[in-house]
């Protein structure tokens, strides 16, 4: 019985030591920022993603959090490129509206 | 009871998956803005030198916004500029503190697209609430004598010599606003944004309000004015 407890407190220590030299590029945040996006990380967890992305740098995974970056990037601009109805319609009246106030700034006559 | 309890907890593993991949986007942005009114009642003021204009306190805007993505391209937010100027005014009696702020809250509806991967051209009009308050920091002859008799009350013996004390005016007003922005995303939480547009606002020196009267404040042509400004925005989720 002694035996077998000293056996598990050892085994105890073991885990630990396996844990410490865990690769930080595994972290479950970078997983899901790599499937969610960067934002997708709420404010509270901000501070231990930047930690685990730097070391994860540190220990060879510059290519894998600049894969997460670009990944990221491209994520937004998907869903952000092109513009379709109202989106459209309210950028050309923007555009109009500003074009006709510089035009008039520009051409007409001063008033007094 | 219990089946429809497991169809609750079936319907949130379904749909909450959903919700984490499509959360709203917030971001924050701050910078400056240039503009250039005609502050008359300042500047060609005959009978009182106000502090001598300059391009800080005539030009610059310091600005600040929060930003919502609600939809696809589109944005809700509020941005405030905010125009400052502090000084000393050569008044009848003594010379006062004096502050006055121009702020031009906005609550623009913007629309965006990304031209490149990193570059973003977007859209908004505003309306405007804007607001201006001028305080002067006066001092009136019974003040000290008044809180000298309350400060010996509690057992101190005339310490106050000179005391000043501030009033506000201040004017409300509606304007309306568009700019158009471009967006370079250093990251894609950080960008710089530069933006050009036009500030109106229907401002009259008529409508002034101090100590709940109605008085006359200084003429300010506020219409039509172009407006140029740059943001660092930092996206926060």
């Amino acid at each position: 019985m002694k035996f077998f407890f000293i056996l598990l407190f050892l085994t105890q220590f073991c885990f630990a030591q396996e844990i410490d030299d865990a690769n930080p590029c595994d972290d479950p945040i970078l997983l899901h920022v790599k499937s969610n996006g960067v934002k997708s990380v709420p404010l509270i967890d901000l501070v231990h993603y930047y930690q685990v992305k730097k070391a994860c740098e540190k220990s060879g995974g510059e290519e894998f959090i600049q894969q997460i970056e670009r990944d990221d990037l491209d994520r937004d601009f998907n869903k952000s490129k092109t513009m379709i109805s109202f989106t459209s319609t309210y950028s050309i009246l923007v555009v109009a509206i500003i074009g006709y106030f510089y035009f008039g700034k520009l051409f007409a006559p001063p008033t007094s | 009871m219990k089946s429809q309890i497991q169809v609750f907890i079936l319907f949130g593993v379904l749909f909450f998956p959903g919700k984490i991949q499509s959360q709203p986007k917030i971001s924050f942005e701050t910078g400056i803005g240039f503009y250039e009114p005609t502050l008359g009642g300042f500047d060609n003021n005959s009978e009182i030198s106000f502090p001598t204009k300059n391009i800080l306190n005539r030009n610059l805007l310091l600005d600040w916004g929060i930003f919502y993505e609600i939809f696809y391209n589109t944005r809700i937010g509020y941005k405030s500029y905010n125009s400052i100027e502090i000084g000393e005014l050569d008044l009848a009696s003594s010379n006062s503190a004096f502050y006055r702020t121009i702020r031009y809250r906005q609550f623009p509806l913007e629309t965006f697209f990304r031209w490149k991967k990193r570059i973003e051209l977007n859209f908004n009009l505003a309306p405007v609430w804007g607001r201006c308050r001028i305080t002067v920091e006066t001092s009136p002859n019974d003040n000290v004598d008044d809180w000298n008799s309350l400060l010996n009350s509690f057992g101190d013996s005339n310490p106050m010599s000179d005391m000043g004390t501030s009033n506000s005016m201040i004017s409300d007003w509606f304007g309306t606003a568009g700019m158009i922005g471009i967006r370079y995303y250093l990251s894609s939480r950080l960008g710089l944004d530069v933006k050009m547009g036009f500030l109106h606002n229907y401002y009259s020196s008529d409508n002034w309000r101090l100590n709940n009267q109605t008085v006359k404040g200084p003429s300010m042509e506020l219409d039509e004015i172009p407006i140029f400004a740059f943001n660092i925005v930092y996206g926060i989720k």
